[in-house]
């Protein structure tokens, strides 16, 4: 690995960058492909070489969440890198200007949910093994039967939860789902791409086209299931609660702590308490 | 345990000054529900493709919310076809002269006004104003629903009526499920006391479409203890619940069955024929009643089961070993529960964490600007030299064409007359060289004719064959030459045993 003189090797920046090129390519996995594996195989037992690839994904705006021979090569952009895919961009096709805030939301509840749903417990997602499926429709389902539960307890509380006229960005994002028609077809028997249904199975599709879920066709329930894969996992768990949860403690909000889910706050550092 | 989140009430505070205008919210609320349908009325000038004036839309458009509301079950509504066709019907009672086309496209309309197709949302929205806390005067968006679209888990889409709908329709804003039903029950055993049957058939068509209401709550409680176990008090207030559901629907499945019995009753004594029709039905209607609470009742039974199931599942497995997160309970539930302009941040946060990297096409400046400017091919007017096909000649399928069927048909048709084989051949090898081939086929065809099958085609003639004592050799053919003719056939018995049973083989090839 290291030469004589303590530095690396001639080759080795080329294997590095070539690890990381892999995590572009998140539908090729190491058991696939022998070179691959063997990259993997050397980034878990050589540090150095784990060191050449953390710093050179560093300056290219990139974070090696885990390289695992079930996931691959994790690696994910950090906040602000051009690597970075923001809802601004995944939803751009919507039109309607004083609507669009209230888009982004559905199209990222949509994501958030089918987390929430293809890892139920906190436990699924902590078992490296576990393997969650969903469908689109229970997706939809089961966000409409949260904003039902909500709805009933603002109705309880006697909370006023229409939106004032001259503010519409006031409402509640589950107001906004649920008003949203959950199927729908075009004239010309399309999909109607403003329903719920359109906005989950987009997500689902760009969930497989990024190789963080796999779809099969169940004949059973005449439609697509999307499985969870070890990547997926692992950039949900590792980065993507963590930081929309501390996110959510910015905006004061302080998510309840309960029996079944315990919460786990990362700092700046990386180091976990 | 009601419909209150269909119209939420209003935010009165703690002011006791302000505790009316609760009242005044929801009729404000109820009002607008019923706005859609005016507007269906005060609307139909504009349309363009048909004089409309004569059609009562709200009419039309109440009808339709019945057809849907009536189809509605626990998992299915209507489909969009079977809507249509019956409201075609109603349509069509309110002018029959007008084309069967044009009542099926006002009912189409109609019913794309009640989904509000036109709509980003497809809902609908009324404002009405409210003093807030502060004391200050209001106007807020209340936005609505009447008829939506749902897909089924065969994925058909279906129509679904909304809470208002089924609200408006029944003109019980604000009451509570329990008591109106209660209401409904004493209501209509008291017209079917006094023979009021018209009324009581009103009455239950809506106390079914009560039982539907209350149906898809109870469904809705179930489905969340599927998912979430802790979502639902399986202490109390579930259990509490499911108890007053089963002895509710006990108590209409008696109460149903009795007015049943009494209806049928009524139905085989009644004398008057539209007295007797009404009372059959509302002996349909009360009998869907008790089917609809009968797979209730299946659901309440089931539900410890799922209980039990749902417990072992997800309370009796094992612990997670590593403290993480509940990516519902606390990510999901609390961003639903944000302003939309403070949600997009976490949920996008989420979204760029979770996706991972993505390589964008970033475009090379030296190879684009020569794209950009490389001038639009010119679409030629001729799409270039047409390729001359290669055509392979099919081999003749029948040996015989058509006009030499016919030809030999002629020759043969020999009513009245005799002929021998050779004499024919001779003829027909004038008229064609392959002729010959068939007259001898069909000649000798016609040694051993089936006379009953011709007889029940219904054929009044057939060919029969001979042997002659002589030699053919004709025209190729050589061998025993015969003697046709073409017999008439009459009765089932006789003509066709001469030659049928005839044991001579027969001559040429």
């Amino acid at each position: 690995m290291t030469s004589a003189a303590g530095g690396y090797g001639k080759d080795d920046a080329e294997a590095a960058t070539r690890l990381i090129g892999y995590a572009f390519r998140p539908r090729l996995l190491p058991h696939r492909d022998a070179e691959y594996a063997a990259l993997v195989r050397r980034f878990d037992e050589e540090p150095a070489f784990e060191d050449l690839v953390r710093q050179s994904a560093t300056g290219l705006g990139l974070q090696v969440l885990g390289v695992t021979m079930r996931a691959g090569s994790v690696i994910v952009p950090v906040p602000g890198s051009v690597f970075e895919t923001r809802l601004e961009g995944y939803a751009r096709q919507v039109r309607q200007s004083h609507h669009r805030e209230a888009e982004r939301v559905l199209h990222g509840i949509a994501h958030l949910a089918i987390a929430a749903l293809c890892f139920p417990r906190p436990q699924d997602l902590v078992d490296d093994s576990y393997v969650g499926a969903v469908t689109a429709a229970v997706v939809d389902k089961h966000v409409r039967h949260m904003c039902r539960e909500l709805a009933k307890r603002s109705a309880e509380a006697h909370e006023n939860s229409d939106t004032p006229v001259e503010a519409p960005e006031l409402e509640r994002a589950w107001r906004a789902y649920a008003r949203r028609s959950e199927a729908g077809e075009t004239t010309s028997g399309q999909v109607a791409p403003t329903t719920t249904e359109a906005i989950v199975g987009k997500a689902l599709r760009y969930l497989v086209d990024k190789g963080l879920l796999s779809e099969s066709e169940n004949l059973e329930l005449a439609s697509k299931v999307y499985r969870t894969t070890g990547r997926y996992q692992l950039q949900v768990r590792e980065l993507a609660a963590v930081e929309a949860y501390r996110e959510l403690l910015l905006l004061g909000i302080v998510p309840p702590a309960d029996s079944a889910g315990s919460l786990r706050v990362i700092s700046d550092d990386g180091t976990l308490h | 345990m009601n419909f209150e989140h269909a119209t939420p009430a209003g935010s009165a505070g703690a002011d006791e000054g302000l505790l009316q205008d609760e009242g005044l919210i929801r009729r404000a609320k109820a009002l607008a529900c019923t706005a859609p349908l005016h507007d269906l009325d005060a609307n139909k000038g504009m349309l363009e493709w048909a004089d409309v004036k004569v059609y009562q839309m709200a009419e039309i458009a109440l009808h339709t919310i019945d057809q849907v509301a009536i189809a509605m079950d626990f998992d299915t509504g209507a489909s969009r076809g079977h809507v249509l066709g019956r409201v075609k019907r109603f349509v069509a009672r309110q002018a029959p002269e007008r084309s069967d086309e044009e009542h099926a496209r006002v009912a189409g309309w109609v019913l794309d006004s009640l989904i509000n197709v036109g709509d980003v949302e497809r809902a609908f929205r009324r404002s009405y104003g409210t003093v807030d806390a502060d004391g200050v005067y209001r106007v807020r968006w209340f936005p609505f629903k009447l008829l939506v679209e749902r897909r089924d888990s065969a994925g058909v889409l279906y129509l679904h009526a909304s809470h208002e709908a089924l609200n408006v329709l029944v003109g019980a804003l604000d009451t509570d499920v329990e008591s109106a039903q209660e209401a409904t029950e004493v209501k209509l055993a008291n017209l079917i006391r006094r023979g009021r049957l018209t009324d009581a058939k009103q009455v239950a068509e809506q106390a079914r479409i009560r039982s539907i209401q209350y149906g898809e709550l109870i469904h809705a409680q179930l489905e969340a203890t599927r998912r979430n176990i802790l979502s639902v008090d399986w202490m109390e207030e579930f259990p509490a619940l499911l108890g007053e559901a089963l002895e509710h629907v006990q108590g209409r499945v008696r109460a149903e069955r009795a007015i049943a019995t009494n209806m049928a009753k009524a139905r085989d004594e009644a004398v008057n024929p539209v007295r007797k029709r009404h009372a059959a039905e509302l002996v349909d209607i009360v009998e869907d009643c008790i089917r609809r609470h009968i797979r209730l009742q299946q659901r309440l039974l089931e539900a410890r089961g799922v209980f039990r199931a749902e417990q072992d599942r997800q309370q009796f497995s094992l612990k997670p070993q590593r403290a993480t997160f509940d990516l519902f309970g606390q990510l999901l539930r609390p961003s639903l529960e944000l302003a939309v302009t403070d949600a997009v941040r976490a949920v996008d946060c989420f979204f760029s964490r979770s996706t991972g990297s993505s390589a964008q096409d970033l475009p090379f400046l030296a190879t684009l600007v020569p794209a950009l400017l490389r001038p639009a091919p010119e679409p030629s007017r001729f799409a270039g030299q047409v390729e001359e096909p290669e055509v392979e000649l099919l081999e003749e399928a029948t040996r015989f064409t058509a006009e030499q069927w016919e030809m030999a048909e002629r020759l043969l048709h020999l009513p009245g007359e005799v002929r021998a084989l050779s004499s024919l051949l001779e003829e027909a090898a004038g008229l064609d060289a392959d002729l010959p081939a068939l007259v001898a086929l069909l000649g000798v065809h016609s040694f051993s004719p089936d006379a009953g099958a011709a007889q029940r085609r219904g054929e009044g003639h057939v060919r029969l064959a001979m042997r002659a004592d002589a030699t053919l050799d004709s025209a190729g053919f050589a061998g025993d030459d015969l003697w046709l003719t073409t017999a008439r056939l009459q009765a089932p018995s006789d003509s066709s045993d001469r030659a049928g049973r005839s044991q001579d083989e027969g001559a040429g090839h």
